[in-house]
């Protein structure tokens, strides 16, 4: 008997760190992660799947579903990395600054709450400030 | 006999000497009578030049540009990155300096013409200082400040809540905050100042202020599945820093049953101590009563003036023509009564907004605690009705703050959003906007520690009080 409920406490403390381990976000996730939900998340700045921009500081802004955690990721060597993680309150709005790199610079949002996961994706391309410059001498001549 | 006589002639001439000095005194220096009780109504004027020949007058310090125009934060930007100053910053005051006299030197000589929303924005991202007022303002009344002829062009710029100045190409942007149009007003003039400022942001810092237009928080978002927010004006600076507040406490100007004080109040309010009738309300609140005039001043410093009949009332002077005018003249009487219980280091008032009601005007003013206004019951802390040119209603809770050692961590603007969201969100209607948020002391009688709140301002005109800390 004391077998049985021993085995059934070790199966339930399992499922139950599993079930943590499947809704908590991980900190690295591949290229092609996909969510299994939507209407969580808003990406409201980046509003656009890509952009330029010559700022190496951006910000990250968007509403999020009441409660759930976001976390943002920048892809490196091939994987997306955690890089901001933290919980969003009864608004919803969220504003992160993020130091990018010169160049192109892919982000990966997530939101999830109640084992619902969303993903939006964004590239911010950073120009150096000479291109921007180089441009501009462009357009002068 | 002789001697007698010269006696006699010296005590006469003597005594009639005194009584014309004394009569003189009691008739146009104490003035023991009320404006509307006043023996020479029948040629006032005359009267009041005499008497003003005999009478001193209070110093009354012209009201200063701050004052009036009360910027709540300045933000200097240059390359996508920005700083913010608060009137609780040491360099707040110099910057605001520096934008008076560009403004000054703009109403010497500008051109206007319109600009579009696009270009404002991409203009509030580059070099520039961007001015925001608690309250609007107009070129009407900045220029009358500056002692600028009235132009055409100002009936139009009216509603400025916010000034975007470019250093680089000399210019002053104003928006009019009802109708949405943008302003460009060029000029030559000397900006090495404010360049110096703007360019002293570092490209490097972290981006912990910015428009909510950045954000993306002003427009409906293109997915139209994901969470529905309400939407922010464009032009709010979201600020995600948290600010470290002094607390304070109330300090009281007015000490109970003082009767000197009182007389001193009095005399403000050309009433006199010894002509009006008193009587005492059960809480202890004083009523002074003169012919067409009543004061009150109550134990917790609240003092109401009322002239019970509109023709009467205080004067404020001549020359009252525009808006501009009476906000000054209610400001300087404001200051005037202010020198009876003089104001703490740290204490000041600035003018909050002015109401038409018919023909008359409310002039509101707000406390001020290191720059912070305080909400004293959840109103403006003074308030004068100002008919034709005379002052016929005025109310203040004659009070000061101080510092009670403590320092408090502002919430940062998100979490007021949250906080604010948990009290109003779900009332809120799909066009309700937010127009602004801002921090201000709340006051309310009782409390004896005395925090930041954060105010949120709706389109419809509704203000939440969200907790600060």
């Amino acid at each position: 008997m004391k077998t049985v409920s021993k085995i059934t406490v070790l199966m339930l403390v399992i499922s139950l760190m599993m079930s943590v381990c499947a809704f908590a976000a991980p900190d690295v996730l591949p290229l092609d992660v996909s969510g299994n939900a939507g209407g969580i998340l808003t990406v409201t700045n980046p509003a656009s799947a890509s952009i330029s921009s010559y700022d190496k500081q951006h910000n990250i802004s968007g509403y999020a579903a009441s409660g759930a955690t976001v976390t943002i990721y920048s892809a490196m060597s091939g994987r997306y990395c955690a890089i901001r993680r933290f919980t969003v309150g009864a608004s919803g709005v969220f504003v992160q600054p993020v130091t990018l790199s010169r160049g192109r610079n892919d982000l990966l949002i997530r939101a999830d709450i109640n084992g619902q996961v969303q993903y939006v994706k964004r590239t911010v391309n950073v120009l150096s400030i000479n291109f921007f410059n180089l441009l501009k001498g462009f357009s002068l001549n | 006999m002789k001697l007698r006589e010269f006696f006699k002639t010296l005590i006469l001439t003597a005594l009639v000497i005194s009584s014309v000095v004394l009569a003189s005194k009691i008739w146009f220096s104490e003035e023991l009578w009320s404006d509307g009780y006043n023996s020479f109504s029948y040629n006032s004027f005359i009267f009041s030049k005499i008497s003003s020949l005999f009478r001193k007058e209070p110093k009354v310090r012209s009201l200063e540009y701050n004052q009036i125009f009360f910027p709540k934060q300045l933000m200097i930007t240059n390359s996508g990155v920005a700083y913010l100053l608060n009137p609780t910053d040491e360099e707040y005051v110099p910057v605001n300096e520096d934008i008076k006299q560009v403004l000054d030197r703009m109403f010497e000589d500008f051109n206007v013409t319109e600009i579009g929303n696009d270009e404002f924005k991409k203009l509030c991202k580059a070099p520039s200082v961007f001015v925001d007022f608690y309250n609007n303002t107009s070129f009407k009344m900045l220029g009358d400040y500056f002692g600028a002829e009235d132009r055409a062009e100002f009936s139009e710029i009216i509603n400025i809540r916010q000034l975007l100045i470019t250093p680089e190409e000399p210019a002053i942007y104003a928006r009019n905050n009802q109708s949405g149009k943008i302003y460009r007003c060029s000029f030559n003039g000397d900006m090495e100042k404010l360049l110096k400022i703007t360019d002293s942001v570092s490209e490097n810092s972290q981006r912990l202020y910015s428009y909510a237009f950045e954000n993306g928080f002003d427009l409906l978002p293109e997915d139209s599945n994901g969470p529905k927010r309400m939407l922010l004006d464009p032009y709010i600076i979201i600020n995600i820093g948290e600010t470290d507040i002094p607390e304070t406490e109330a300090v009281m100007l007015i000490k109970e049953k003082d009767s000197e004080t009182h007389a001193k109040f009095l005399e403000m309010f050309n009433m006199g101590i010894n002509t009006s009738r008193y009587f005492s309300e059960k809480d202890g609140t004083a009523n002074y009563i003169e012919n067409y005039a009543k004061l009150r001043i109550n134990k917790f410093g609240y003092l109401e003036y009322t002239s019970m009949d509109e023709l009467k009332g205080l004067e404020l002077g001549e020359g009252i023509s525009s808006e501009y005018d009476i906000i000054k003249s209610a400001g300087e009487f404001l200051e005037q009564v202010n020198g009876v219980c003089p104001l703490p280091e740290g204490n000041g008032y600035v003018f909050n907004r002015l109401e038409k009601d018919g023909d008359k005007y409310r002039v509101y003013f707000d406390i001020t605690y290191n720059g912070i206004p305080v909400i004293v019951g959840s109103q403006s802390n003074v308030e004068i009705t100002v008919d034709g040119t005379k002052i016929v209603s005025y109310k203040q809770s004659v009070i000061a703050f101080k510092d009670n050692g403590k320092k408090l961590k502002v919430k940062n603007m998100i979490t007021a959003l949250d906080a604010f969201y948990s009290v109003y969100g779900t009332k809120a209607s799909g066009d309700v906007k937010i127009t602004d948020m801002y921090n201000t002391y709340y006051y309310n009688g009782n409390n004896k520690n005395i925090g930041v709140k954060w105010i949120v301002s709706l389109s419809n005109n509704e203000q939440v009080v969200v907790e600060g800390k």
